[in-house]
C-alpha cells in the first residue's frame, strides 16, 4: 500500500536540523477506514517556529495536523500507525492521556467556535480544566490571553456578554485567546483565517509573528501568500506525501521538486 | 486520590491529577448515559415480559383457540378475543379508509396549493389536532359526533346503503349513534396529523428538480403529484400509513367512549362492538377471578404484538427514506 | 385538444379535492375546539379550583384532581427528563452506528407511538399488584415511562444538529466528555431540549388509559402518594359518562382546563424553538 514512486523526505532541512525539534512525525501512516490517506510521512516541528503546510485539497495537510494532537480519536475508522514524538515521548501510544496532550498540544480552527457562554467563561473554562487558579489570578489570566489574541480592548467592557454576539473575526481572536489561555506548547492552526474578512486575516497574521515567540506553531493554509509572510519553514504536500520540506524562503524561491516549483507557480490549485 | 502534601504541588502534578479524574467521571457520565439507553430497551422487554406473565393463566386455560373464541362471559369465565380484536381491526380499517385520501389531501394541498402565508399556519392547526388528547376527542365524539351520526347521517345510510344487497349487510340494524362506525370516524380524525405530517415530509423529499422537469414537458400539478411525487415517495407514504395505522389500533380513550362496549359482532358497521383497548378500560378495574383479569391481559398481549409489528414496520420502511 | 382540457378538469377536480380535505380537516379541529369552549366554558368558576370533587348529583370542584395530575405529571417528568436526556446523549455521543445503539434508537421510537394503555397494565403487574393497592407513585411512574421516549427522541434529534465543530473545539482544550456536555453541548442545544420536555408534559398531561389502573381515582383530597389519588382525565372519564348533569359539566370544565394548558405549553415549545434558531 506504501507509495514506493514519490521519494519520501528522509530527514529535514539542514536548517531546521540545526534547530530543536519539539515535535518530530517519525514513518506516519494513517488510514481513513481501508484507504491510507497519509503514505509514510516524516518530519519535525522546529521549538518556537512557524510551520507552515501547503498542498492542494485533498493532499493530507489537515489530516497530518489532526494527528498531531490526535484529534481523530474522536472517531472510530480512523486511525494512525508510526510515530509522533512530542519532545521524545510518543504520543501515539495507547497509554496517552488525550486530555492532557491536548492541554499541551492546542487547535483552532477554520471556523470560529465560541463556546455558549460569556466572553469571560469561554476563556476562563479552559484554564480552570487542567489548573487552580484563585479568583484574581483568574481574571488576570483572562485578560492577559485576551490582550496577546489583540482583542482585549473590543471586549473589555463585554466581558459578560455572550461569547456568540461578536462579529467572525473577533470570535476567531476569543478562540485563539481561548487557545492561548492555557498555556499550551504547541499550537495548531487548521485554515485560521479562511472564513474572515482581510482586516482580521491580517490581524491574525500579526498574531501569529507574536505567539512564535512563545509557543511551537504548526499552520496549516491554502493561502500561498499567507504561508510565505507568516512562516519560518514549509511543508508541501500532494497525495498524502510529503513531497518537499524546507527553509520557507528555499521553498517559496527555489524550490527543489518540480510539483512543488508547479504548485507555487499555480499550475494546479 | 491523594497526594503527598509534602511536595510542592507543580503545575504539571495538578494537571495530571485533574486528568486522572476526569477518566473516572467520564466513566460514571458513559456508564449513567449507557444505562438510560439500556433502560429503554429493559423497558420494552419488561412490558413484553409482564403481558406474558400476566396472559399465562388465561392462555394456558384457552389454548390458541382464544384467538377466535367469540364468546365473552365473565360469568361463566368463557373469555375470548375474536370480538375485541374485530372491533380493533374494523375501526382501524375504517379510520385508514377515511384518514388516508383526507391526509393526502391535505398533504397535496399544503405542498402544492397553498398560498405561503397560510402554510405555516395552517400546518400548526392541523398539527394540533395531535395534541388534543384522546379523552377530548371522546368526550366530543360522545356527546356531539354520536347523536348527530344517529339522527342524520345515519338513518340516511341505512335508507340507501342499507338496501343494496351485499353492502346492505354493512349498514343494516338501527341507528344506535355509537359504534363501529362512529369510533372510525373519530379515529380517522386522530391520525390526520400524523399520516399529514409524515405524507408532507416525505412529498419534499422529492427532489426539485424532478418535478421542475415535469412540470416543464407541461404536465399539470396534480398530474405530478400523482405520476411523479407520489411513486418517488411511495416508501414513505406507506410508512406514514402503518404509523397512523398503529396509533389508531391502539388508541383508547377517544374509542371507548363510542363503540358502545358490547362483545357481540354483527355484520353492521353501525352496530356497537368493542376494541381491545376499549375492553381493557372499561372492565379491568371492575374484573373479578383471576381468569377474567388474565384475559384481559391477553388481550393486551395481542394488541402489543399487532401495534408493535405494524410499529416496526412503519419505521423500518421510513428509515429506508431520507426524511430529514 | 379535448384530452387537454379534460386533464385540465381532472387537475381542477383534484386540487379542488385537496382543498375540500383541509377544509374538512381545520373543520372538524374547530369544531371540537368550539365544543369544548361552549360545553366547558360554563363550568369554569374559581370554585373549581377551590373545592374536590363531589359525591353524584352535586355540585363541586377539581382541586384534588388537578393537584393530582400536577404532582403526578411534576414527579414523572422530574424522573424521565435526566433518564430522557441520558439516553439520548448515549445514542448520539457514544454510539455513532454501533448494534445496540441502532437497537435502542429502534425500540425508542417504537414506544413513542405504542398504545398508552399498554404501558398502564405493565405498571400494574410490577407496582399495583406486588404492592396490594394503587397509588399515585404507580401513576406518576406510568407517566414518566410515556414521557421517557418523547425526550429521549428530541433529545437525539436536538443533539444531532449542534455542529461537530464545537465538539472537537471542546476536545482541542483537553475538555473531559462530560464538561464538553453539561456546560457546552447541551447548552448550546439548549432551548431545543426544552422544548422536548414540555411537549412530554404536553403529552402526559392528556393520558388516561395508564392511569386507570395506577392512580385510580379518589374521591376526596389526598396528598398521600402511596393511595390512589384523584386526577383530571380519569375524574373527566368517570363524570362524563355519568348520568347526573352537574358531574357532566364538571368533565367538560375539566376537558377544557387539560386542552388549554397543553395549548399553552404546545405554544411556549414553539415559541422556544424559534427562539433557538433564529439566533
Amino acid at each position: 500500500m506504501n507509495d514506493v514512486s514519490v521519494n519520501p523526505v528522509a530527514a529535514p532541512a539542514p536548517a531546521a536540523a540545526r534547530e530543536r525539534s519539539k515535535m518530530e512525525v517519525k514513518d506516519l501512516r494513517f488510514y481513513y477506514g481501508d484507504s491510507l490517506a497519509l503514505k509514510t510521512v516524516s518530519l519535525k516541528l522546529a521549538e518556537r517556529k512557524v510551520t507552515a503546510f501547503i498542498g492542494p485539497s485533498g493532499c493530507g495537510k489537515s489530516t497530518l495536523l489532526r494527528v498531531l494532537n490526535r484529534m481523530y480519536d474522536l472517531y472510530p475508522h480512523q486511525r494512525a500507525e508510526g510515530e509522533v514524538l512530542l519532545d521524545g515521548k510518543n504520543i501515539l501510544s495507547p497509554a496517552q492521556d488525550l486530555n492532557l496532550l491536548r492541554s499541551k498540544v492546542g487547535m483552532v480552527f477554520q471556523k470560529p467556535t465560541p463556546f455558549p457562554m460569556t466572553i469571560f467563561d469561554n476563556i476562563a473554562f479552559g484554564i480552570q480544566l487542567f489548573e487552580r487558579v484563585s479568583k484574581g489570578e483568574l481574571s488576570d489570566r483572562v485578560e492577559a490571553a485576551l490582550t496577546r489574541a489583540a482583542l482585549w480592548g473590543e471586549v473589555k467592557d463585554k466581558l459578560g456578554a455572550n461569547g456568540l454576539s461578536l462579529s467572525g473575526g473577533q470570535q476567531q481572536r476569543l478562540c485563539i485567546a481561548r487557545t492561548i489561555a492555557v498555556r499550551p506548547e504547541v499550537v495548531l492552526l487548521d485554515e485560521p483565517c479562511s472564513a474572515l474578512d482581510p482586516i482580521s486575516t491580517s490581524k491574525i497574521e500579526e498574531l501569529i509573528d507574536e505567539l512564535k515567540a512563545e509557543y511551537t506553531i504548526a499552520i496549516v493554509t491554502h493561502n500561498m501568500q499567507q504561508a510565505a509572510r507568516v512562516s519560518d519553514y514549509t511543508a508541501f504536500m500532494y497525495l498524502g506525501s510529503l513531497i518537499e520540506f524546507d527553509d520557507t524562503d528555499k521553498i517559496f524561491t527555489a524550490p527543489t521538486d518540480r510539483r512543488t516549483q508547479d504548485y507555487i507557480t499555480g499550475r494546479f490549485g | 486520590m491523594t497526594v503527598s502534601i509534602d511536595m510542592p504541588a507543580t503545575a504539571d502534578l495538578v494537571a495530571e491529577q485533574k486528568a486522572r479524574r476526569s477518566i473516572v467521571e467520564d466513566r460514571i457520565f458513559f456508564g449513567l448515559s449507557l444505562g438510560s439507553a439500556v433502560f429503554v430497551v429493559v423497558m420494552l422487554l419488561g412490558v413484553m415480559v409482564s403481558l406474558i406473565i400476566g396472559a399465562w393463566p388465561a392462555l394456558s386455560k384457552f389454548g390458541v383457540a382464544f384467538v377466535w373464541t367469540e364468546r365473552w362471559s365473565p360469568v361463566r369465565e368463557i373469555f375470548g378475543a375474536l370480538t375485541p380484536i374485530y372491533g380493533t381491526i374494523v375501526t382501524s380499517l375504517i379510520a385508514m379508509v377515511i384518514g388516508i385520501p383526507v391526509s393526502f389531501g391535505i398533504a397535496i394541498f399544503l405542498t402544492e396549493i397553498c398560498p405561503p402565508i397560510l402554510r405555516r399556519p395552517i400546518g400548526i392547526a392541523i398539527e394540533l389536532l395531535a395534541g388534543i388528547p384522546s379523552i377530548i376527542y371522546g368526550l366530543w365524539g360522545f356527546f356531539f359526533l354520536a347523536p348527530f351520526l344517529q339522527t342524520t347521517v345515519q338513518p340516511f345510510l341505512i335508507n340507501t346503503l342499507g338496501n343494496i344487497p351485499v353492502i346492505g349487510l354493512l349498514f343494516g340494524g338501527p341507528a344506535y349513534g355509537i359504534g363501529l362506525f362512529t369510533a372510525g370516524i373519530v379515529l380517522a380524525i386522530m391520525v390526520l396529523p400524523f399520516i399529514t405530517s409524515i405524507t408532507r415530509d416525505v412529498f419534499q423529499t422529492a427532489p426539485p428538480l424532478l418535478r421542475e422537469s415535469a412540470y416543464g414537458i407541461g404536465m399539470t400539478t396534480w398530474e405530478v403529484v400523482r405520476h411523479i411525487v407520489i411513486p418517488y415517495s411511495r416508501v414513505g407514504l406507506i410508512g406514514g400509513i402503518m404509523l397512523g395505522l398503529g396509533r389508531a389500533l391502539g388508541e383508547t380513550m377517544a374509542v371507548t367512549f363510542v363503540i358502545g362496549n358490547s362483545h357481540n359482532i354483527s355484520a353492521s358497521l353501525l352496530a356497537p362492538a368493542t376494541t381491545i383497548s376499549a375492553s381493557i378500560a372499561n372492565e379491568f378495574t371492575e374484573a373479578t377471578g383471576d381468569i377474567y383479569t388474565s384475559s384481559l391481559i391477553a388481550l393486551g398481549l395481542i394488541l402489543f404484538v399487532i401495534t408493535f409489528a405494524v410499529l416496526a414496520f412503519a419505521k423500518w420502511l421510513l428509515m429506508r427514506t431520507n426524511i430529514k | 385538444m379535448a384530452s387537454y382540457a379534460r386533464r385540465q378538469v381532472g387537475n381542477r377536480i383534484a386540487l379542488g379535492l385537496s382543498m375540500v380535505a383541509t377544509i374538512v380537516g381545520l373543520f372538524f379541529l374547530a369544531a371540537i375546539l368550539f365544543t369544548l369552549l361552549y360545553k366547558g366554558f360554563s363550568a369554569i368558576s374559581p370554585r373549581i379550583f377551590a373545592e374536590n370533587t363531589p359525591p353524584p348529583g352535586s355540585d363541586g370542584g377539581l382541586l384534588n384532581a388537578i393537584f393530582g395530575s400536577l404532582a403526578m405529571t411534576i414527579i414523572a417528568i422530574v424522573v424521565a427528563t435526566p433518564v430522557g436526556i441520558l439516553a439520548g446523549t448515549y445514542l448520539v455521543e457514544y454510539s455513532r452506528g454501533s448494534r445496540l445503539g441502532e437497537i435502542a434508537k429502534f425500540i425508542n421510537d417504537i414506544l413513542l407511538s405504542a398504545p398508552s394503555i399498554i404501558i398502564g397494565l405493565f405498571v400494574y403487574t410490577i407496582l399495583v399488584v406486588p404492592v396490594g393497592h394503587f397509588s399515585a407513585w404507580a401513576g406518576a411512574v406510568a407517566l414518566g415511562l410515556i414521557a421517557l421516549p418523547v425526550i429521549n427522541r428530541t433529545t437525539q434529534d436536538m443533539l444531532g444538529l449542534v455542529p461537530n465543530a464545537l465538539r472537537e473545539a471542546t476536545a482541542a482544550l483537553g475538555m473531559p466528555k462530560w464538561k464538553a456536555m453539561t456546560f457546552v453541548i447541551y447548552r448550546a442545544a439548549r432551548s431545543g431540549i426544552l422544548t422536548g420536555v414540555l411537549l412530554a408534559i404536553a403529552r402526559v398531561t392528556g393520558e388516561t388509559a395508564p392511569l386507570l389502573f395506577t392512580a385510580l381515582n379518589n374521591q376526596f383530597w389526598s396528598t398521600d402518594l402511596g393511595a390512589p389519588m384523584a386526577n383530571l382525565p380519569v375524574v373527566i372519564f368517570q363524570f362524563a359518562l355519568s348520568p347526573y348533569a352537574d358531574w357532566q359539566r364538571l368533565a367538560w370544565g375539566g376537558a377544557l382546563i387539560i386542552t388549554v394548558a397543553i395549548l399553552a405549553l404546545n405554544i411556549v415549545a414553539r415559541m422556544l424553538s424559534n427562539i433557538g434558531t433564529s439566533k
